[in-house]
């Protein structure tokens, strides 16, 4: 296996943002049957080491495509833009308003009569708020130019953000339990 | 005159080869071996037909160990001695075992790591041992039935153990002389004994309700793949749980305080009588005669509902999270599966089915429906199917991380991450001149370390000194298909590594698995060589036989002439120490083979790639 093909070459696939998840799956689903270390239980050391290997960099890959946000992320990647999450602190004040605000109905969570109910709510909201960016996200990479390069990688790092918060609900469902 | 013999196609057309390969579901209440025999899979009974086996192990004065329903018939006369659902120990600290539950009448010791011993009349066991005098039970069953040695096993462990807990499992399995070809979990077990049956294709709901232990899984499966696409549940709730709040509502209502280890043992069983009970009757009359109180009372469905609904509460969130976590909802679900005892109460089938909208799938016994899948899976493993193109696909269930400044943990593998994975993630030094990093491997969800469960430390050394920050420390994360973690650490600027294989710090010590090998009664002391001897040799056999079958599928194709006299000259080599007495020699011309064959493999592996491949742009073009 090429490991320097890049995901999209690896499973044969236009270089979009906009990913056919069947032919995606298709392709990657033939090629575990091929390399999985189920097929090499009773192989030489090497072959398992080998398999272990590469089926790692099919999970790596179709776990890139998959995710929207590793996606965006991925792709900026390949046109030389790194997105570094810790460094992007030009957000938008009224995000971070929103974050702030989001942040503190999270707190008050544990305060309701059914703190379930009220993270289910959270949850449906920031999942809006999320497809509407990816909608965003996809119109600034189609459009190719670097002023919208850079709009598309702003945007990125609200999703990312976004994604942290959705994390931390889970912690929090989980702790309540 | 006897009929002549045809087999099915794809199978082994002769008999003789096919290897002995058997699927073990290590229970916490009971455990279960399975085979395929006559194309079919099947659990084995012992002699007397029993098919589950207690697992129960009890230990005797002299040494002796029973295994089973004639354990379990002595827990209440000898329960110190009589050590039942020892999986709840599995991979724990003792600190860990002081948390679950008042009610474990045995003498923990500490030892020289952080796994508890239990003390009893034949010495102090780690639960590791206990387990596998379970499995080497199971395996001499499976011996005997199927008349021959068993060249693998596959076994299985709730989709929620963690790390520690399945490399015990893997240690007891070796303590046991079996050869592990793959650890599975259990839901995934399961939707392969139902998934083969049926063909079925779409989404499934794994719904495993043990004694100890809960597990969701959500799956596809598509064309012969089945991929767990997330997996969730708690690893310490379980029918046990049931019978334990039943026991509660006893005390409760007959006024009595805290009792006796042997009396709360008594009084789980009654409650486990009355909650199988519940399955026909609206309500059941509670007799209790412990010898320490006598008691009397009704037990109504409407009053073990308000007892068991909060708990089955509790795995309903857990199936919520599953599938948010695999981005479905509850109307995606093409069938629920139920698997283990505890989904005989009909509460929780009634539950499930509300939540999920679909009635659950329980025809085959869920007591059996593990290990059937887990001999379905060790038969294709151990190559008896070669044209069955069977994959499963895995997930780690807790993520994987490690300790930054602060005692925080930062996750490298976050949980329902499909495996094998490898991950890599930098860092770098605090000080200025600092020449040594400690890494801390940490498992679990919560944001502060303490919260989380530590699996091993290591140090880099040798780092060059540098200005602080400079460094570029890159943290290796290796998850194997079995979820078993190896990391490596590597200074980039200066080329420093460091490589460990994560000995969880509540695994065995490598003085222990010694002793313990010293002390299992297949190898007593001074059979140390022997066995090493053993061991190799078996090894040797398995290498040169993979080499040979691939030699003869594509040698020809793949290699130079040269190359293919080189290693036929490695493996004659190979075969020749083999006869000898020489455990060392026979390994080093293993890894002589093995080196040398490495170009084939790779050959091979990059053929197996492009055929897929081209297959795949076929298929695509002739959508297009």
């Amino acid at each position: 296996m090429d490991l320097s093909k890049n995901f999209f070459q690896l499973f044969a696939l236009p270089e979009s943002f906009d990913v056919d998840t069947a032919k995606l799956m298709d392709a990657y689903r033939s090629l575990q049957k091929v390399v999985h270390p189920d097929h090499f239980a009773s192989g030489t050391d090497k072959e398992k080491r080998l398999s272990i290997e590469m089926a790692a960099h099919l999970n790596d890959g179709v776990d890139t495509l998959k995710k929207p946000v590793k996606r965006a992320i991925y792709l900026l990647g390949l046109k030389g833009l790194n997105v570094d999450f810790e460094k992007n602190t030009a957000m938008s004040p009224m995000f971070l308003m929103e974050q702030m605000e989001l942040r503190e109905t999270l707190e008050a969570v544990t305060n309701q009569a059914d703190p379930f109910l009220a993270i289910d709510a959270l949850y449906e909201r920031l999942k809006t708020m999320q497809s509407e960016r990816t909608e965003r996200f996809k119109g600034a990479y189609n459009s190719g130019d670097s002023q919208s390069l850079e709009r598309a990688e702003g945007i990125v790092a609200e999703m990312q953000f976004i994604e942290k918060l959705c994390i931390d609900i889970e912690r929090l469902e989980e702790t309540l339990d | 005159m006897a009929l002549l013999q045809i087999s099915e196609p794809g199978q082994s057309p002769e008999p003789h080869q096919r290897k002995l390969a058997v699927g073990i579901d290590l229970g916490t209440t009971n455990s279960l071996v399975a085979a395929m025999r006559l194309g079919k899979p099947e659990t084995l009974p012992d002699l007397s037909g029993r098919h589950i086996l207690p697992s129960v192990v009890r230990y005797l004065p002299a040494g002796e160990v029973v295994v089973g329903d004639e354990a379990r018939d002595a827990i209440f006369e000898d329960s110190r001695n009589t050590i039942s659902s020892v999986k709840r120990l599995m991979g724990r600290g003792v600190d860990d075992v002081k948390t679950l539950g008042d009610c474990l009448p045995y003498e923990f010791i500490q030892s020289e790591t952080e796994m508890p011993y239990i003390r009893t009349e034949a010495g102090d066991k780690s639960p590791v041992e206990i387990s596998s005098e379970i499995l080497k039970s199971l395996s001499v069953r499976a011996q005997e039935t199927l008349g021959g040695d068993i060249s693998g096993a596959v076994i299985t462990v709730p989709a929620y153990f963690d790390e520690a807990q399945r490399q015990a499992t893997k240690d007891a399995a070796k303590l046991a002389g079996l050869h592990v070809y793959r650890l599975l979990n259990e839901p995934t077990a399961a939707a392969v004994a139902y998934g083969l049956d049926r063909g079925a294709e779409g989404v499934h709901a794994i719904y495993d309700l043990g004694g100890g232990t809960f597990d969701i899984s959500i799956l596809r499966l598509n064309k012969g793949v089945f991929e767990v696409l997330s997996t969730g549940g708690d690893s310490a709730l379980g029918g046990d749980d049931f019978d334990h709040a039943i026991a509660q509502w006893i005390l409760k209502e007959s006024g009595q305080e805290c009792v006796g280890t042997s009396v709360a043992r008594q009084l789980m069983e009654i409650a486990r009588g009355l909650k199988e009970q519940l399955t026909d009757a609206d309500s059941v009359n509670v007799n209790v005669d412990t010898g320490c109180f006598t008691w009397q009372g009704v037990l109504t469905r409407e009053v073990f509902h308000s007892l068991v609904d909060p708990l089955i509460a509790k795995t309903v969130r857990a199936c919520k999270r599953a599938l948010r976590d695999a981005n479905l909802g509850p109307g995606d679900i093409h069938d629920v599966v139920m698997v283990g005892g505890s989904t005989r109460v009909l509460r929780v089938r009634e539950k499930v089915a509300d939540f999920f909208g679909a009635t659950p799938l329980c025809d085959i016994d869920p007591d059996r429906v593990v290990a059937v899948g887990a001999s379905i899976q060790a038969d294709v493993l151990a190559g008896n199917k070669p044209d069955d193109e069977m994959v499963l696909l895995d997930v780690i269930p807790l993520s994987l991380g490690i300790e930054t400044m602060g005692g925080l943990m930062e996750k490298i593998i976050h949980r329902n991450t499909t495996i094998p994975v490898t991950r890599a993630q930098e860092f770098t030094t605090f000080k200025d001149g600092q020449t040594a990093l400690a890494v801390q491997v940490v498992q679990g969800e919560r944001e502060l370390v303490s919260d989380c469960r530590s699996l091993a430390k290591f140090e880099l050394r040798g780092i060059p000194p540098m200005v602080a920050g400079s460094a570029r420390i890159r943290v290796t994360y290796q998850v194997d298909a079995d979820g078993l973690l190896s990391v490596s650490a590597k200074e980039l600027t200066s080329n420093v590594e460091t490589n460990v294989e994560v000995k969880p710090s509540y695994g065995l010590s490598d003085n222990e698995v010694t002793r313990m090998l010293k002390d299992s009664f297949d190898f007593a002391e001074g059979d140390k060589d022997a066995r090493a001897l053993a061991e190799e040799r078996v090894e040797a056999d398995r290498q040169l036989e993979a080499l040979r079958q691939a030699l003869a599928e594509n040698g020809e194709e793949l290699l130079s002439a040269d190359e293919r006299k080189q290693l036929h000259q490695l493996m004659e080599a190979l075969a020749i120490s083999k006869q000898g007495e020489d455990s060392v020699a026979i390994r080093k011309a293993i890894d002589e083979l093995n080196s040398t064959s490495e170009v084939f493999a790779a050959r091979r592996m990059d053929k197996s790639i492009n055929q897929a491949l081209s297959g795949q742009s076929i298929d695509n073009l002739g959508e297009e």
